[in-house]
């Protein structure tokens, strides 16, 4: 028996067999070791029966990828000169995924559009970049919840009833669905612009810059939400890579620096605790609790 | 209770529904008088905001039972053992009383594909299957089902077994449980042409902890496991004869595709529970943790 090849021999004929129609071809080269039994079984499959499972496959392989690309998928039928099916078959052929995760789906159409799949980026160049988009939304939208952490109202509340060192001694952390993104294409606007009106515009040109943006989870309806943060923003959140909760007296210091706020300017608490707030709101960082003392 | 159940203390839970994402909220805004749900796994398991919500929510009012689609038991490819401590942190999290999937392989040669896809149903197989069960069942630490699987073709060699005879085997050779699909057992008879009691009578009842009712759509000559259309008739037939023979048992209806309202969902779950009901009259049904 060769168990093993028999699987394999069925994967090739899921996978393959339409564009490699010859089955006896198709199992010598991908399912060597079958039997003779077995092979003469997997050859005298009817054909309209293995199309059940092709059919299956790439049906589910199109709408998975509606779900975690909708936009691409659909860049990709208007601009980039494929059909949603043709997608659906290269990348499940092409560019196959290793687990059942959706996280990885996503990662793979990046791949695909950066190999296989890159005449697709030929003809429409900002594919790619939504693509990463929809890949760190997904990203986002899935991301573990920062348990522990303050909720925007917890903060305020937490904020307005403390002294300027007991807020201080709270403790911050990038959240754990912040992800950045460096774009090429203005592909925030292109996107934003086709849910305004429904239907997509023409690609939006090459940047002379690039830009890198922020996506985190909202706190009111635990969606992805992109955020345009000037360097100095971007390089705060940044400012704490352990991902250990660190006292916000770190990130305070760092503002300062940052913004050239004088620190003996008494208004400088209050600016800062306002610009936190934002990220608070934004969910772009979690702000945990003060480490009670022993 | 099949002797599996009972040597697991697994709860009869009554008729339940399958959560989906389509009805979520109103489940947990309204709270219909459901005894459990099932959920997919793979939706909910190492993640975070509103599906985690979800679930969470979900689990502190009812039971929450497991159900995964891509655990592979089929496949010679290596267990995924990141695939199951994620899966048994989630299992622990909504207390799930076992934890099933299906007899079929879902990706082979660092491929997955995301369908469930037939075995060939020779001895080598059956104990390759379950031997991983077994493996699966120590790292979940849970009771562990297998389900049988609805096929279009049969890649079985000359001298293979049938679909009772397999799953049996598997059981056995796993001491696990079985989640009888019964609407798997509708389409293979109308796919393959034999009778589906004749094929139903000789799985391992006692090993039964839970069933499955769906409804499946036509595509020509074949029936399809959509989970997109009302159970059919012959499936509610099935049932009735079957149940005396499982003694009380927890019965899920699935609905995947063409999603209905869930008054109409709930509405297929009643008849289940009616039937449940008629044949285990005087059990007292489950009360719910809310």
């Amino acid at each position: 028996m060769a168990f093993p090849d028999v699987l394999l021999g069925l994967r090739a004929l899921f996978l393959e067999s339409p564009e490699r129609p010859d089955r006896e071809a198709l199992l010598a080269s991908e399912a060597p070791g079958l039997t003779r039994d077995e092979r003469s079984a997997l050859v005298g499959i009817p054909a309209e029966r293995l199309d059940v499972y092709v059919g299956m496959l790439r049906t589910n392989q199109s709408n998975m990828l509606a779900f975690v690309a909708p936009s691409t998928l659909e860049v990709v039928e208007k601009l980039g000169g494929a059909t949603k099916a043709e997608f659906a078959r290269a990348t499940l052929v092409e560019t196959p995924r290793r687990t059942s995760r959706l996280r990885e789906l996503s990662q793979r159409v990046v791949d695909h559009l950066e190999g296989a799949g890159r005449a697709l980026v030929e003809r429409c160049p900002a594919l790619l970049d939504l693509a990463r988009l929809e890949r760190e939304s997904l990203e986002t939208f899935y991301a573990l919840d920062d348990e522990g952490a303050f909720r925007p109202p917890e903060f305020a509340a937490a904020v307005s009833a403390a002294t300027v060192e007991e807020v201080l001694a709270l403790r911050w952390r990038p959240a754990a669905s912040l992800r950045f993104a460096t774009f090429h294409f203005d592909v925030l606007s292109w996107r934003a612009r086709r849910f305004e009106v429904g239907t997509w515009s023409e690609a939006p040109a090459r940047l002379e810059a690039s830009f890198e943006a922020a996506v985190a989870r909202d706190p009111g309806d635990l969606q992805a939400a992109w955020h345009r943060l000037d360097p100095t923003a971007l390089a705060l959140l940044r400012s704490n890579p352990t991902h250990d909760p660190a006292p916000l007296e770190g990130l305070a210091g760092a503002w300062i620096e940052a913004t050239g706020v004088s620190p003996d300017d008494p208004e400088a608490p209050a600016r800062f605790f306002e610009a936190l707030a934002g990220w608070v709101g934004a969910g772009l960082v979690a702000v945990y609790p003060a480490v009670p003392l022993p | 209770m099949g002797a599996f159940a009972d040597r697991h203390g697994l709860p009869a839970l009554g008729a339940g529904v399958g959560l989906r994402f389509e009805h979520v909220e109103r489940v947990l805004a309204e709270q219909p008088p459901v005894p459990w749900f099932e959920v997919v796994s793979e939706n909910y398991m190492n993640r975070g905001g509103l599906v985690r919500r979800h679930i969470r929510e979900t689990a502190e009012r009812w039971p929450v039972v497991c159900h995964g689609v891509s655990i592979n038991l089929g496949s010679t490819d290596p267990l995924d053992t990141d695939y199951l401590a994620r899966l048994k942190a989630f299992v622990v999290d909504v207390d799930s009383p076992w934890v099933s999937d299906h007899l079929c392989f879902t990706g082979v040669g660092g491929v997955a594909m995301n369908e469930l896809l037939p075995l060939p149903r020779t001895e080598e197989a059956a104990r390759h299957v379950a031997g991983r069960v077994r493996r699966i069942q120590e790292t979940l630490e849970r009771p562990f089902l297998v389900e049988n699987v609805s096929s279009y073709l049969d890649p079985t060699p000359v001298g293979g077994m049938d679909e009772a005879a397999f799953a049996t085997a598997v059981c056995e050779l796993a001491d696990c449980g079985m989640l009888l699909d019964l609407n798997n057992v509708h389409v293979n008879a109308v796919n393959f042409g034999h009778d589906a009691w004749d094929m139903l009578r000789r799985m391992p009842f006692p090993r039964v902890v839970q069933l499955h009712l769906a409804g499946p759509e036509a595509q020509g000559k074949l029936l399809l496991d959509t989970h997109g259309a009302p159970i059919q008739d012959a499936v509610w037939d099935l049932t009735r004869q079957v149940l005396p023979l499982l003694g009380p048992t927890s019965a899920l209806v699935e609905w995947d595709n063409n999603m209905p309202p869930l008054e109409d969902l709930l509405a297929e779950r009643d008849k289940a529970q009616v039937l449940l009901d008629e044949a285990f009259a005087g059990v007292p049904a489950p009360a719910s943790r809310a």
